[in-house]
Protein backbone atom coordinates (compact mmCIF):
# COMPACT_ATOMS: atom_id res chain seq x y z
CA UNK A 1 0.00 0.00 0.00
CA UNK A 2 2.95 2.30 0.73
CA UNK A 3 4.10 1.98 -2.85
CA UNK A 4 0.57 2.72 -4.09
CA UNK A 5 0.39 5.84 -1.93
CA UNK A 6 3.82 6.96 -3.17
CA UNK A 7 2.72 6.29 -6.76
CA UNK A 8 -0.29 8.62 -6.43
CA UNK A 9 1.85 11.30 -4.77
CA UNK A 10 4.54 11.10 -7.48
CA UNK A 11 1.92 11.20 -10.25
CA UNK A 12 0.39 14.31 -8.67
CA UNK A 13 3.85 15.91 -8.34
CA UNK A 14 4.67 15.15 -11.98
CA UNK A 15 1.50 16.95 -13.07
CA UNK A 16 2.90 20.22 -11.69
CA UNK A 17 4.45 22.68 -14.13
CA UNK A 18 7.22 23.94 -11.88
CA UNK A 19 9.05 20.67 -11.58
CA UNK A 20 9.24 20.47 -15.39
CA UNK A 21 10.48 24.06 -15.52
CA UNK A 22 13.12 23.14 -12.92
CA UNK A 23 14.34 20.21 -15.05
CA UNK A 24 14.27 22.35 -18.21
CA UNK A 25 16.36 25.02 -16.48
CA UNK A 26 19.16 22.58 -15.70
CA UNK A 27 18.90 20.96 -19.12
CA UNK A 28 19.19 24.27 -20.96
CA UNK A 29 21.91 25.56 -18.65
CA UNK A 30 24.07 22.44 -18.95
CA UNK A 31 23.49 22.20 -22.70
CA UNK A 32 24.33 25.90 -23.07
CA UNK A 33 27.53 25.53 -21.08
CA UNK A 34 28.58 22.58 -23.23
CA UNK A 35 28.00 24.67 -26.37
CA UNK A 36 30.01 27.65 -25.08
CA UNK A 37 32.81 25.69 -23.42
CA UNK A 38 33.41 22.38 -25.07
CA UNK A 39 35.73 21.22 -22.27
CA UNK A 40 33.56 19.16 -19.84
CA UNK A 41 35.81 20.14 -16.91
CA UNK A 42 34.96 23.81 -17.46
CA UNK A 43 31.27 22.94 -17.74
CA UNK A 44 31.40 21.16 -14.37
CA UNK A 45 33.10 24.14 -12.74
CA UNK A 46 30.51 26.42 -14.32
CA UNK A 47 27.69 24.29 -12.91
CA UNK A 48 29.26 24.09 -9.47
CA UNK A 49 28.06 27.46 -8.20
CA UNK A 50 24.59 27.01 -9.67
CA UNK A 51 24.27 23.68 -7.88
CA UNK A 52 25.52 25.17 -4.61
CA UNK A 53 23.26 28.23 -4.69
CA UNK A 54 20.11 27.30 -6.59
CA UNK A 55 19.54 23.66 -5.61
CA UNK A 56 19.34 24.20 -1.80
CA UNK A 57 17.08 27.25 -1.91
CA UNK A 58 14.69 25.59 -4.37
CA UNK A 59 14.56 22.40 -2.27
CA UNK A 60 13.88 24.38 0.90
CA UNK A 61 11.05 26.41 -0.59
CA UNK A 62 9.67 23.43 -2.50
CA UNK A 63 9.22 21.61 0.80
CA UNK A 64 7.60 24.62 2.48
CA UNK A 65 5.22 25.36 -0.38
CA UNK A 66 4.40 21.65 -0.83
CA UNK A 67 3.51 21.24 2.84
CA UNK A 68 1.40 24.36 3.24
CA UNK A 69 -0.43 23.85 -0.07
CA UNK A 70 -1.48 20.34 0.85
CA UNK A 71 -2.12 21.06 4.52
CA UNK A 72 -5.86 20.30 4.26
CA UNK A 73 -5.24 17.23 2.19
CA UNK A 74 -2.81 15.95 4.82
CA UNK A 75 -5.58 16.13 7.40
CA UNK A 76 -7.81 13.98 5.22
CA UNK A 77 -5.05 11.44 4.57
CA UNK A 78 -4.28 11.23 8.28
CA UNK A 79 -7.89 10.27 8.93
CA UNK A 80 -7.45 7.24 6.65
CA UNK A 81 -6.17 3.92 7.99
CA UNK A 82 -2.63 4.66 6.87
CA UNK A 83 0.28 4.81 9.34
CA UNK A 84 1.44 8.37 9.91
CA UNK A 85 5.02 7.39 9.08
CA UNK A 86 3.92 6.29 5.59
CA UNK A 87 2.19 9.59 5.01
CA UNK A 88 5.36 11.44 5.97
CA UNK A 89 7.70 9.39 3.81
CA UNK A 90 5.46 9.43 0.75
CA UNK A 91 5.30 13.23 1.05
CA UNK A 92 9.07 13.57 1.43
CA UNK A 93 9.81 10.81 -1.09
CA UNK A 94 7.57 12.28 -3.79
CA UNK A 95 8.63 15.90 -3.17
CA UNK A 96 12.40 15.42 -2.87
CA UNK A 97 12.35 12.47 -5.29
CA UNK A 98 10.81 14.41 -8.19
CA UNK A 99 13.22 17.31 -7.62
CA UNK A 100 16.17 14.90 -7.70
CA UNK A 101 14.80 13.18 -10.77
CA UNK A 102 14.40 16.37 -12.81
CA UNK A 103 17.68 17.82 -11.55
CA UNK A 104 19.51 14.61 -12.52
CA UNK A 105 17.86 14.41 -15.94
CA UNK A 106 18.60 18.09 -16.61
CA UNK A 107 22.30 17.67 -15.82
CA UNK A 108 23.00 14.17 -17.10
CA UNK A 109 21.40 14.26 -20.55
CA UNK A 110 23.86 16.92 -21.87
CA UNK A 111 26.76 15.06 -20.21
CA UNK A 112 25.74 11.84 -21.93
CA UNK A 113 25.41 13.65 -25.26
CA UNK A 114 28.62 15.67 -25.14
CA UNK A 115 30.97 13.60 -23.02
CA UNK A 116 30.22 10.18 -24.43
CA UNK A 117 33.08 7.79 -23.68
CA UNK A 118 34.91 10.36 -21.51
CA UNK A 119 34.71 8.59 -18.18
CA UNK A 120 36.36 11.40 -16.17
CA UNK A 121 33.88 13.97 -17.48
CA UNK A 122 30.92 11.65 -16.88
CA UNK A 123 32.07 10.97 -13.35
CA UNK A 124 32.22 14.75 -12.73
CA UNK A 125 28.62 14.98 -13.91
CA UNK A 126 27.66 12.13 -11.62
CA UNK A 127 29.39 13.79 -8.65
CA UNK A 128 27.54 17.02 -9.36
CA UNK A 129 24.25 15.12 -9.47
CA UNK A 130 25.09 13.04 -6.39
CA UNK A 131 26.16 16.01 -4.27
CA UNK A 132 23.28 18.13 -5.56
CA UNK A 133 20.87 15.31 -4.67
CA UNK A 134 22.26 15.18 -1.15
CA UNK A 135 21.74 18.94 -0.87
CA UNK A 136 18.15 18.49 -2.07
CA UNK A 137 17.52 15.87 0.63
CA UNK A 138 19.14 18.03 3.33
CA UNK A 139 17.34 21.26 2.46
CA UNK A 140 14.05 19.53 1.69
CA UNK A 141 14.25 17.87 5.12
CA UNK A 142 14.96 21.22 6.77
CA UNK A 143 12.09 22.86 4.87
CA UNK A 144 9.67 20.07 5.75
CA UNK A 145 10.72 20.10 9.40
CA UNK A 146 10.23 23.87 9.51
CA UNK A 147 6.78 23.59 7.95
CA UNK A 148 5.77 20.87 10.42
CA UNK A 149 6.88 22.93 13.42
CA UNK A 150 5.50 26.29 12.29
CA UNK A 151 1.79 26.99 11.92
CA UNK A 152 2.62 30.48 10.64
CA UNK A 153 3.85 30.04 7.07
CA UNK A 154 5.33 33.54 6.76
CA UNK A 155 7.56 32.90 9.72
CA UNK A 156 8.56 29.50 8.34
CA UNK A 157 9.53 31.04 4.99
CA UNK A 158 11.46 33.77 6.83
CA UNK A 159 13.41 31.28 8.93
CA UNK A 160 14.09 29.17 5.81
CA UNK A 161 15.38 32.19 3.91
CA UNK A 162 17.66 33.21 6.80
CA UNK A 163 18.99 29.66 7.12
CA UNK A 164 19.78 29.45 3.41
CA UNK A 165 21.43 32.89 3.40
CA UNK A 166 23.46 31.96 6.47
CA UNK A 167 24.77 28.72 4.96
CA UNK A 168 25.23 30.07 1.41
CA UNK A 169 26.83 33.44 2.14
CA UNK A 170 27.20 34.46 5.75
CA UNK A 171 28.86 31.38 7.23
CA UNK A 172 31.92 31.58 4.99
CA UNK A 173 32.26 35.29 5.55
CA UNK A 174 32.11 34.85 9.34
CA UNK A 175 34.57 31.98 9.17
CA UNK A 176 37.03 34.06 7.17
CA UNK A 177 36.64 36.97 9.56
CA UNK A 178 37.30 34.66 12.50
CA UNK A 179 40.41 33.25 10.85
CA UNK A 180 41.65 36.74 10.10
CA UNK A 181 41.17 37.87 13.69
CA UNK A 182 42.89 34.77 15.04
CA UNK A 183 45.63 34.59 12.42
CA UNK A 184 48.40 34.56 15.09
CA UNK A 185 46.96 31.39 16.65
CA UNK A 186 46.90 27.76 15.42
CA UNK A 187 43.34 27.71 14.08
CA UNK A 188 43.62 25.15 11.30
CA UNK A 189 42.01 22.29 13.16
CA UNK A 190 39.13 24.31 14.69
CA UNK A 191 38.48 25.78 11.22
CA UNK A 192 38.40 22.27 9.80
CA UNK A 193 35.82 21.20 12.40
CA UNK A 194 33.75 24.35 11.77
CA UNK A 195 33.18 23.29 8.16
CA UNK A 196 31.15 20.32 9.48
CA UNK A 197 28.42 22.71 10.57
CA UNK A 198 27.63 23.99 7.10
CA UNK A 199 26.37 21.47 4.52
CA UNK A 200 26.98 23.89 1.67
CA UNK A 201 30.62 24.29 2.68
CA UNK A 202 30.99 20.51 2.80
CA UNK A 203 29.37 20.14 -0.62
CA UNK A 204 31.61 22.84 -2.06
CA UNK A 205 34.74 21.24 -0.59
CA UNK A 206 33.72 17.81 -1.83
CA UNK A 207 33.00 19.01 -5.35
CA UNK A 208 36.06 21.22 -5.68
CA UNK A 209 38.25 18.32 -4.59
CA UNK A 210 36.55 16.01 -7.08
CA UNK A 211 36.65 18.56 -9.88
CA UNK A 212 40.19 19.57 -8.94
CA UNK A 213 39.16 23.19 -9.19
CA UNK A 214 41.92 24.59 -6.99
CA UNK A 215 40.89 28.19 -7.54
CA UNK A 216 37.42 27.55 -6.09
CA UNK A 217 38.69 25.46 -3.23
CA UNK A 218 39.14 28.35 -0.82
CA UNK A 219 40.79 28.20 2.56
CA UNK A 220 38.73 25.36 3.99
CA UNK A 221 39.05 23.21 0.89
CA UNK A 222 42.81 23.68 0.94
CA UNK A 223 42.77 22.70 4.63
CA UNK A 224 41.11 19.38 3.76
CA UNK A 225 43.73 18.69 1.13
CA UNK A 226 46.58 19.59 3.43
CA UNK A 227 45.36 17.94 6.62
CA UNK A 228 43.84 14.77 5.19
CA UNK A 229 44.90 14.39 1.59
CA UNK A 230 42.46 14.03 -1.29
CA UNK A 231 40.65 10.73 -0.68
CA UNK A 232 40.35 10.85 3.10
CA UNK A 233 39.18 14.48 2.90
CA UNK A 234 36.52 13.53 0.39
CA UNK A 235 35.38 10.60 2.50
CA UNK A 236 35.06 12.75 5.60
CA UNK A 237 33.21 15.49 3.71
CA UNK A 238 30.87 12.91 2.19
CA UNK A 239 30.32 11.16 5.53
CA UNK A 240 29.41 14.39 7.34
CA UNK A 241 27.20 15.40 4.42
CA UNK A 242 25.35 12.08 4.76
CA UNK A 243 24.88 12.79 8.45
CA UNK A 244 23.44 16.15 7.44
CA UNK A 245 20.99 14.32 5.15
CA UNK A 246 19.83 12.00 7.93
CA UNK A 247 19.64 14.68 10.67
CA UNK A 248 16.95 17.03 9.25
CA UNK A 249 14.87 14.10 7.98
CA UNK A 250 14.98 12.50 11.42
CA UNK A 251 14.01 15.82 12.97
CA UNK A 252 11.15 16.25 10.46
CA UNK A 253 9.89 12.74 11.26
CA UNK A 254 10.12 13.30 15.00
CA UNK A 255 8.07 16.50 14.76
CA UNK A 256 5.57 15.08 12.26
CA UNK A 257 4.81 12.04 14.40
CA UNK A 258 4.05 14.26 17.39
CA UNK A 259 2.35 17.14 15.66
CA UNK A 260 -1.29 18.01 16.36
CA UNK A 261 -2.93 18.53 12.98
CA UNK B 1 -24.79 -0.37 22.71
CA UNK B 2 -23.53 3.04 21.60
CA UNK B 3 -21.52 2.99 18.37
CA UNK B 4 -19.37 5.91 19.55
CA UNK B 5 -18.55 6.85 23.10
CA UNK B 6 -16.43 9.71 24.42
CA UNK B 7 -15.47 9.48 28.06
CA UNK B 8 -14.01 12.54 29.80
CA UNK B 9 -11.97 13.50 26.74
CA UNK B 10 -9.63 16.48 27.06
CA UNK B 11 -7.16 18.13 24.72
CA UNK B 12 -4.89 21.10 25.26
CA UNK B 13 -2.94 23.17 22.74
CA UNK B 14 -0.30 24.94 24.78
CA UNK B 15 -2.19 26.88 27.45
CA UNK B 16 -5.51 26.66 25.63
CA UNK B 17 -7.80 23.86 26.79
CA UNK B 18 -9.63 23.16 23.52
CA UNK B 19 -11.67 20.22 24.80
CA UNK B 20 -12.31 19.85 28.50
CA UNK B 21 -13.73 16.62 29.87
CA UNK B 22 -16.21 16.01 27.07
CA UNK B 23 -18.41 12.92 27.35
CA UNK B 24 -21.23 11.82 25.09
CA UNK B 25 -22.37 8.76 23.24
CA UNK B 26 -23.92 8.21 19.82
CA UNK B 27 -26.49 5.48 19.28
CA UNK B 28 -26.34 3.45 16.07
CA UNK B 29 -28.61 4.39 13.18
CA UNK B 30 -29.18 7.96 14.36
CA UNK B 31 -28.13 11.38 13.16
CA UNK B 32 -26.20 13.13 15.87
CA UNK B 33 -25.54 16.87 15.81
CA UNK B 34 -22.32 18.22 17.28
CA UNK B 35 -23.02 21.90 17.77
CA UNK B 36 -21.30 24.91 19.18
CA UNK B 37 -20.11 28.42 18.36
CA UNK B 38 -16.84 29.02 16.51
CA UNK B 39 -13.83 27.86 18.52
CA UNK B 40 -15.97 25.74 20.85
CA UNK B 41 -13.90 22.60 20.30
CA UNK B 42 -16.07 20.77 17.74
CA UNK B 43 -13.39 20.25 15.12
CA UNK B 44 -10.83 19.20 17.73
CA UNK B 45 -13.34 16.66 19.04
CA UNK B 46 -13.95 15.35 15.51
CA UNK B 47 -10.20 15.14 14.85
CA UNK B 48 -9.80 13.04 17.96
CA UNK B 49 -12.64 10.73 16.90
CA UNK B 50 -10.99 10.30 13.48
CA UNK B 51 -7.63 9.60 15.17
CA UNK B 52 -5.90 12.60 13.60
CA UNK B 53 -5.31 13.95 17.11
CA UNK B 54 -4.77 11.98 20.26
CA UNK B 55 -6.55 13.12 23.43
CA UNK B 56 -4.42 14.15 26.41
CA UNK B 57 -6.80 12.24 28.65
CA UNK B 58 -10.07 10.32 28.43
CA UNK B 59 -11.15 7.57 26.07
CA UNK B 60 -12.84 7.41 22.70
CA UNK B 61 -14.48 4.09 21.85
CA UNK B 62 -15.85 3.17 18.46
CA UNK B 63 -17.91 -0.01 18.33
CA UNK B 64 -16.63 -0.95 21.76
CA UNK B 65 -12.92 -0.54 20.93
CA UNK B 66 -10.55 2.41 21.33
CA UNK B 67 -10.20 4.41 18.12
CA UNK B 68 -7.09 3.57 16.14
CA UNK B 69 -6.04 2.61 12.61
CA UNK B 70 -8.43 -0.37 12.56
CA UNK B 71 -11.38 1.80 13.59
CA UNK B 72 -10.47 4.47 11.03
CA UNK B 73 -11.48 1.96 8.36
CA UNK B 74 -15.06 2.07 9.64
CA UNK B 75 -15.28 5.87 9.61
CA UNK B 76 -16.09 8.12 6.70
CA UNK B 77 -14.96 11.70 7.24
CA UNK B 78 -15.85 14.83 5.33
CA UNK B 79 -13.67 17.59 6.82
CA UNK B 80 -14.67 21.24 6.90
CA UNK B 81 -11.62 22.23 4.85
CA UNK B 82 -11.53 20.60 1.45
CA UNK B 83 -8.60 18.33 0.74
CA UNK B 84 -8.35 16.79 -2.70
CA UNK B 85 -5.44 16.40 -5.10
CA UNK B 86 -6.06 19.40 -7.32
CA UNK B 87 -4.59 18.01 -10.49
CA UNK B 88 -5.89 14.45 -10.16
CA UNK B 89 -8.94 13.30 -12.13
CA UNK B 90 -12.16 12.71 -10.20
CA UNK B 91 -12.47 8.95 -10.74
CA UNK B 92 -8.76 8.34 -10.09
CA UNK B 93 -9.08 10.33 -6.88
CA UNK B 94 -12.13 8.40 -5.69
CA UNK B 95 -10.48 5.07 -6.47
CA UNK B 96 -7.45 6.22 -4.50
CA UNK B 97 -9.54 6.97 -1.41
CA UNK B 98 -11.45 3.72 -1.82
CA UNK B 99 -8.20 1.78 -1.92
CA UNK B 100 -6.90 3.56 1.17
CA UNK B 101 -10.04 2.28 2.91
CA UNK B 102 -9.36 -1.28 1.87
CA UNK B 103 -11.45 -1.66 -1.32
CA UNK B 104 -10.00 -3.29 -4.41
CA UNK B 105 -9.50 -1.02 -7.44
CA UNK B 106 -12.53 -2.60 -9.11
CA UNK B 107 -14.80 -2.29 -6.07
CA UNK B 108 -13.71 1.32 -5.62
CA UNK B 109 -14.37 2.12 -9.27
CA UNK B 110 -17.85 0.55 -9.21
CA UNK B 111 -18.77 2.31 -5.99
CA UNK B 112 -17.43 5.64 -7.30
CA UNK B 113 -19.50 5.40 -10.50
CA UNK B 114 -22.61 4.45 -8.50
CA UNK B 115 -22.19 7.42 -6.20
CA UNK B 116 -21.40 9.84 -9.01
CA UNK B 117 -24.69 8.81 -10.60
CA UNK B 118 -26.59 9.17 -7.31
CA UNK B 119 -25.22 12.68 -6.80
CA UNK B 120 -26.00 13.65 -10.40
CA UNK B 121 -22.33 13.96 -11.25
CA UNK B 122 -22.01 11.55 -14.16
CA UNK B 123 -19.55 12.75 -16.77
CA UNK B 124 -17.19 14.15 -14.16
CA UNK B 125 -14.95 11.07 -14.04
CA UNK B 126 -12.24 12.48 -16.28
CA UNK B 127 -12.38 16.06 -15.01
CA UNK B 128 -9.48 17.35 -12.94
CA UNK B 129 -10.49 18.53 -9.46
CA UNK B 130 -9.12 22.03 -10.15
CA UNK B 131 -11.65 22.33 -13.01
CA UNK B 132 -14.58 21.81 -10.62
CA UNK B 133 -16.49 24.49 -8.73
CA UNK B 134 -16.43 24.54 -4.93
CA UNK B 135 -19.84 22.83 -4.76
CA UNK B 136 -18.80 20.15 -7.24
CA UNK B 137 -15.62 19.47 -5.25
CA UNK B 138 -17.78 19.20 -2.18
CA UNK B 139 -19.82 16.44 -3.82
CA UNK B 140 -16.65 14.57 -4.86
CA UNK B 141 -15.31 14.81 -1.35
CA UNK B 142 -18.62 13.59 0.05
CA UNK B 143 -18.41 10.56 -2.25
CA UNK B 144 -14.84 9.91 -1.04
CA UNK B 145 -16.17 9.75 2.51
CA UNK B 146 -19.02 7.28 1.82
CA UNK B 147 -17.42 5.09 -0.85
CA UNK B 148 -16.42 2.29 1.51
CA UNK B 149 -19.81 2.20 3.26
CA UNK B 150 -18.62 3.32 6.68
CA UNK B 151 -20.53 2.52 9.85
CA UNK B 152 -19.96 6.02 11.17
CA UNK B 153 -20.08 8.99 8.82
CA UNK B 154 -18.70 12.27 10.14
CA UNK B 155 -19.79 15.37 8.23
CA UNK B 156 -18.21 18.67 9.22
CA UNK B 157 -20.17 21.54 7.63
CA UNK B 158 -21.28 19.35 4.69
CA UNK B 159 -23.40 22.01 2.97
CA UNK B 160 -20.61 24.53 2.43
CA UNK B 161 -20.58 25.70 -1.19
CA UNK B 162 -23.78 23.87 -2.20
CA UNK B 163 -26.68 25.62 -3.94
CA UNK B 164 -30.27 24.99 -2.69
CA UNK B 165 -30.87 22.15 -5.18
CA UNK B 166 -27.71 20.30 -4.17
CA UNK B 167 -28.40 21.04 -0.50
CA UNK B 168 -31.72 19.26 -0.92
CA UNK B 169 -30.06 16.40 -2.80
CA UNK B 170 -27.45 15.94 -0.08
CA UNK B 171 -30.15 16.02 2.59
CA UNK B 172 -32.00 13.23 0.80
CA UNK B 173 -28.81 11.18 0.56
CA UNK B 174 -28.08 11.66 4.25
CA UNK B 175 -31.59 10.50 5.12
CA UNK B 176 -31.18 7.48 2.81
CA UNK B 177 -27.95 6.56 4.60
CA UNK B 178 -29.75 6.83 7.90
CA UNK B 179 -32.52 4.57 6.59
CA UNK B 180 -29.82 2.03 5.68
CA UNK B 181 -28.78 2.00 9.34
CA UNK B 182 -25.71 4.21 9.09
CA UNK B 183 -24.82 6.46 11.98
CA UNK B 184 -24.09 10.08 11.10
CA UNK B 185 -22.28 12.62 13.20
CA UNK B 186 -23.07 16.02 11.87
CA UNK B 187 -21.44 19.33 12.69
CA UNK B 188 -22.91 22.58 11.42
CA UNK B 189 -23.84 26.12 12.34
CA UNK B 190 -27.10 25.95 10.40
CA UNK B 191 -29.75 25.23 12.98
CA UNK B 192 -32.58 24.71 10.51
CA UNK B 193 -30.65 21.71 9.14
CA UNK B 194 -30.10 20.40 12.63
CA UNK B 195 -33.84 20.63 13.31
CA UNK B 196 -34.56 18.91 10.01
CA UNK B 197 -32.03 16.09 10.31
CA UNK B 198 -30.75 15.41 13.80
CA UNK B 199 -32.22 12.96 16.29
CA UNK B 200 -29.81 13.86 19.07
CA UNK B 201 -27.51 16.77 19.73
CA UNK B 202 -24.71 17.83 21.97
CA UNK B 203 -23.87 21.50 22.36
CA UNK B 204 -20.27 22.32 23.18
CA UNK B 205 -19.03 25.69 24.35
CA UNK B 206 -15.51 26.56 25.48
CA UNK B 207 -14.57 22.91 25.22
CA UNK B 208 -17.32 21.68 27.55
CA UNK B 209 -20.66 20.01 26.98
CA UNK B 210 -23.40 22.47 27.94
CA UNK B 211 -26.43 20.68 26.56
CA UNK B 212 -27.08 17.10 25.41
CA UNK B 213 -30.02 14.87 24.57
CA UNK B 214 -32.56 14.14 21.88
CA UNK B 215 -33.84 17.17 19.95
CA UNK B 216 -37.43 16.45 21.00
CA UNK B 217 -36.52 16.12 24.65
CA UNK B 218 -34.41 19.27 24.67
CA UNK B 219 -37.14 21.33 23.05
CA UNK B 220 -39.67 20.00 25.53
CA UNK B 221 -37.32 20.91 28.39
CA UNK B 222 -37.32 24.54 27.38
CA UNK B 223 -40.25 26.77 28.36
CA UNK B 224 -42.67 27.58 25.59
CA UNK B 225 -42.50 31.33 26.03
CA UNK B 226 -43.01 32.62 22.51
CA UNK B 227 -46.44 33.65 21.24
CA UNK B 228 -47.46 34.26 17.65
CA UNK B 229 -50.31 36.71 17.46
CA UNK B 230 -52.63 37.87 14.67
CA UNK B 231 -55.15 40.57 15.41
CA UNK B 232 -57.07 43.58 14.24
CA UNK B 233 -57.57 46.89 15.99
CA UNK B 234 -55.18 49.51 17.43
CA UNK B 235 -52.08 47.76 18.78
CA UNK B 236 -51.04 50.23 21.48
CA UNK B 237 -51.66 47.56 24.11
CA UNK B 238 -48.54 45.71 22.93
CA UNK B 239 -46.42 48.51 24.36
CA UNK B 240 -48.11 48.29 27.76
CA UNK B 241 -47.64 44.59 28.55
CA UNK B 242 -45.57 44.07 31.70
CA UNK B 243 -43.05 41.16 31.51
CA UNK B 244 -43.49 40.77 27.75
CA UNK B 245 -40.98 41.53 25.01
CA UNK B 246 -42.16 42.27 21.46
CA UNK B 247 -39.80 40.31 19.21
CA UNK B 248 -41.31 41.38 15.90
CA UNK B 249 -44.34 43.32 14.88
CA UNK B 250 -46.27 44.36 11.81
CA UNK B 251 -49.69 45.99 11.34
CA UNK B 252 -51.80 42.94 12.19
CA UNK B 253 -49.26 40.45 13.57
CA UNK B 254 -46.64 40.23 16.26
CA UNK B 255 -44.33 37.78 17.95
CA UNK B 256 -44.10 38.15 21.70
CA UNK B 257 -41.88 36.65 24.33
CA UNK B 258 -42.99 36.16 27.92
CA UNK B 259 -40.06 37.19 30.08
CA UNK B 260 -41.85 36.83 33.41
CA UNK B 261 -41.98 33.14 34.41
CA UNK B 262 -45.09 33.82 36.54
CA UNK B 263 -47.02 35.06 33.54
CA UNK B 264 -49.38 32.40 32.09
CA UNK B 265 -50.39 32.42 28.39
CA UNK B 266 -54.09 32.45 29.29
CA UNK B 267 -53.59 35.63 31.40
CA UNK B 268 -51.82 37.24 28.48
CA UNK B 269 -54.58 36.18 26.11
CA UNK B 270 -57.24 37.70 28.38
CA UNK B 271 -55.33 40.96 28.60
CA UNK B 272 -54.89 41.15 24.80
CA UNK B 273 -58.49 40.12 24.08
CA UNK B 274 -59.75 42.99 26.21
CA UNK B 275 -58.33 45.51 23.71
CA UNK B 276 -57.81 43.64 20.43
CA UNK B 277 -59.79 41.35 18.21
CA UNK B 278 -57.65 38.19 18.32
CA UNK B 279 -57.55 36.07 15.17
CA UNK B 280 -54.65 33.85 16.13
CA UNK B 281 -52.88 33.12 19.40
CA UNK B 282 -50.28 30.37 19.07
CA UNK B 283 -47.78 29.19 21.67
CA UNK B 284 -44.58 28.34 19.80
CA UNK B 285 -42.00 25.73 20.63
CA UNK B 286 -38.58 27.34 21.03
CA UNK B 287 -36.39 26.83 17.98
CA UNK B 288 -33.00 25.18 18.36
CA UNK B 289 -31.52 28.48 17.26
CA UNK B 290 -33.12 30.18 20.29
CA UNK B 291 -32.03 27.40 22.61
CA UNK B 292 -28.50 27.57 21.19
CA UNK B 293 -28.24 31.34 21.63
CA UNK B 294 -29.82 31.27 25.07
CA UNK B 295 -27.59 28.47 26.37
CA UNK B 296 -24.37 29.92 25.02
CA UNK B 297 -25.22 33.45 26.14
CA UNK B 298 -26.04 32.17 29.62
CA UNK B 299 -22.69 30.44 29.80
CA UNK B 300 -20.89 33.59 28.67
CA UNK B 301 -22.73 35.57 31.38
CA UNK B 302 -21.77 32.99 34.00
CA UNK B 303 -18.17 33.18 32.79
CA UNK B 304 -18.18 36.95 33.23
CA UNK B 305 -19.72 36.65 36.67
CA UNK B 306 -17.16 34.10 37.88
Amino acid sequence: MWIGLLGYEVREALRGRWVWAYGAFFLLLTEGLFRFASDPARVSVGLLNVVLFIVPVVALFWALVGFYQTRDFLELILSQPVPRRWVLWTKIGSGAGTLILFFAIGILIPYLLHARGQWAALSEGLWLVGTGSLLIVIYYGIGFGLAVTREDRTRAFGIGMVFWFFTAVLYDALLLLLLLLLRDYPVERPAFVLTFFNPLDLARILLTMRLEAALLMGYTGALYERLLGGVLGQLIALGVLLLWAVGPLGWAQWRFMRRDF
Amino acid sequence: MAILELLEVSKRFGRNRAVDGVSFSVEPGRIFGLLGPNGAGKTTTIRMITYILLPDSGRIMLMGRPVGPEQQQRIGYLPEERGLYRRMRVLEQLVYFGRLKGLSARQAQEAARRWLQRLQAMGWEEKRVEELSKGMQQKVQFIASVLHEPDLLILDEPYTGLDPLNTELLTQVILELKAQGKTILFSTHRMEQVEQLCDDIVLINRGQVVLAGSVREIKARYRKDTIRLEFSGPDGVLDRLPGVQVISRSRHAAELRMLDPALRPQDLLLRLASELEIQRFEILEPSLQQIFIETVSRQIEQGRGA
